[in-house]
């Protein structure tokens, strides 16, 4: 099978996120006040998002929240903990940053950031950045929640299978009347496969249990 | 006034080559411009002191001009461009050596420079409203065509995303090369005829522009059969094209030189005493005559040296212009302007058909078009109950 034919689980199709939905994003700037700040703030504007401001760094995120820009090195000037999700993001996440030095890119690889935008602000750029992190963070959303329905479907097809090999092994049954009788069963009791093969097994391992 | 003391002011628009059709229409409401204020005392007593350069219309002569403007002669304000190619050009030249381009074309939007003061009308403030005014017939059907780079192109995208919210329709889209042959523009109109369309959007540009309507007449078309919508032809490109070849076809302009408003009327007469004749004017002649005066008016009230105090004390500034009073946005940096509609006549001049009632503010970062948008701001102001037009004004 060609890897392109490989994903049977895809459900949404792949529509990027399109510059005619700009305008429907909510930015949440974590910053203190200056000129950098009003600099962003006012580009974002311009173009046309919904720009909030929030300093200190806040404990969590709303999840209204689309895209949150973070000025990492007045976080540690100012000696602020940013706190984020790294593993289960809640929003897109672009670092501003001053220093592009081996430890300060460590830092923002750390915090799995989906952008880098370096001071002093220059508009040129943002617009396209911002897009393209946002089409990257919602297609990583998108495989995470098909690996998550895949880990499932494998854990589901496992029970399954042992479930029939149990049918099997009372009765001189082909796999596929195993599974017909599996089926029947779930009919039957208005429930899944899986559920009726779960139970199946857990009748099987209560008396070896205790 | 002494010469040595002069305020030295960059002028850069081509008097040859392939844009300077416009670009002279452009130059010629500068140095108006500038007569006018070194006729009035200058800046604080001093001159302003043009240096005038010839680009020949080619991207690299902008951006080589521009930098020995801003290094060697010390310039830091230059007036000019005209496509947007010339401009980006430029760009990269003003943000090195700390100058303030003020710029009188329209354009396509979608830039924002601290180098850069835009003069022109952005697509909400030219598209939108012509799109209205094409949405009066029920349902229209376009042909569109233009120049293949990228202002017609993404004109183009604009215009047919307003066409069809407004329950009308795209027949085809076609973009030439600046080298396009008689024979392809030929091909070109005979392919619209069989499209039957209601109207044709024209997004040619200079010698282009020429060919096409030339094209359009000698297939024996008039405005009655096929009217061509444009934002970008105007009386000076009339002047080239013909006007026989322009009758009845529609411009949508922030600018056209029949308006009876008193600034206009004014200024006119004033040229027409200095110069002793009419002046050619259009929508980037009232432009570059405005933004000439702004900056003026900036150096004046501020430091004229210093380039931050002259950008600070353009953004926020309103001006009685030819075309109304506009003023510059200061978060966006671009012109407050007055659409309007005109209808070309036999004389090469505009009849006004619609107007809006207010100036609109620029949105150069507006992504979505659409005619049904009622939450958005940017028609509310202008929207006239009379005739249910949107922002336009129908004059009858």
């Amino acid at each position: 099978m060609r890897p392109g034919r490989s994903e049977p689980f895809v459900s949404e199709k792949e529509q990027p996120f399109l510059i005619k939905d700009l305008r429907s994003l909510k930015v949440l700037l974590v910053q203190p006040e200056n000129n950098d700040g009003v600099a962003l703030r006012s580009h974002l504007e311009r173009i046309g998002c919904h720009v909030q401001e929030i300093w200190p760094p806040p404990p969590s995120y709303s999840d209204e929240i689309d895209i949150v820009f973070v000025m990492v090195d007045r976080v540690i000037e100012n000696k602020q903990i940013f706190h984020w999700q790294v593993e289960n993001p809640s929003a897109v996440l672009i670092a501003v940053i001053d220093y592009e030095s081996p430890l300060a890119i460590d830092r923002l690889l750390q915090m799995r950031v989906n952008a880098v935008i370096g001071l002093p602000i220059r508009p040129f750029g943002i617009l396209t950045n911002l897009l393209a992190a946002v089409n990257n963070h919602r297609r990583e959303q998108r495989l995470r929640l098909n690996l998550d329905r895949l880990q499932a479907k494998l854990e589901s097809c496992q029970v399954i299978e042992r479930a029939k090999l149990a049918i099997m092994l009372t009765a001189p049954q082909s796999g596929k009347e195993a599974y017909g009788i599996l089926r029947q069963l779930a009919m039957k009791h208005r429930t899944t496969v899986e559920a009726v093969s779960s139970e199946i097994l857990s009748g099987l391992h209560a008396p070896e249990g205790d | 006034m002494t010469r040595d003391h002069a305020i030295q002011i960059g002028v850069l628009f081509s008097s040859s080559g392939s844009t300077s059709v416009t670009e002279q229409t452009m130059l010629s409401a500068t140095k108006f411009a500038i007569d006018e204020i070194n006729g009035g005392g200058g800046i604080r007593g001093r001159a302003l002191a043009p240096i005038y350069c010839d680009p020949e219309g080619e991207p690299e002569l902008y951006q080589q001009q521009a930098e020995r403007l801003l290094t060697d002669s010390k310039v830091r304000v230059i007036l000019g461009c005209y496509t947007s190619r010339q401009r980006k050009a430029v760009l990269s030249v003003l943000d090195r050596a700390s100058g303030l381009l003020c710029y009188p074309a329209q354009y396509e939007g979608f830039e924002y420079s601290e180098n850069v003061i835009y003069f022109g009308a952005v697509p909400n403030q030219n598209s939108l409203f012509l799109a209205q005014y094409l949405l009066q017939k029920e349902a229209p059907r376009l042909f569109i065509v233009g120049s293949d780079y990228v202002w017609p192109r993404e004109s183009g995208r604009i215009m047919a995303d307003l066409i069809k919210s407004g329950g009308g329709d795209v027949l085809g889209q076609c973009y030439l090369g600046d080298d396009a042959t008689e024979h392809e523009f030929d091909a070109l109109i005979k392919r619209i005829e069989a499209a039957k369309p209601d109207f044709i959007f024209n997004n040619f540009v200079g010698r282009s522009n020429v060919q096409f309507y030339r094209a359009y007449v000698e297939n024996e078309l008039d405005a009655g059969q096929i009217p061509v919508a444009s934002l970008t032809t105007s009386e000076s490109d009339i002047k080239e094209i013909g006007a026989a070849a322009t009758v009845g076809h529609i411009t949508a302009a922030s600018y056209f030189a029949t308006q009876s408003n008193r600034s206009n009327l004014a200024c006119l007469e004033r040229y027409r005493d200095l110069r002793g004749a009419r002046p050619d004017a259009n929508m980037c002649w009232d432009a570059a005559y405005t933004q000439t005066h702004v900056v003026a008016q900036a150096m004046r009230e501020n430091d004229p040296d210093n380039i931050n105090a002259i950008r600070s004390g353009i953004l926020g500034r309103s001006f009685d212009a030819p075309q109304g009073r506009i003023s510059i946005d200061p978060l966006n940096a671009h012109c407050w302007v007055w659409p309007k509609i005109g209808i070309a006549r036999a004389d090469g001049q505009f009849d006004i058909v619609a107007e809006t009632t207010q100036a609109i503010r620029p949105d150069p970062y507006r992504t979505t078009y659409a005619m049904t948008e009622g939450d958005e701001p940017l028609m509310q102001p202008s929207l006239s109950a009379s005739d249910g037009s949107y922002g336009l004004r129908v004059r009858r």
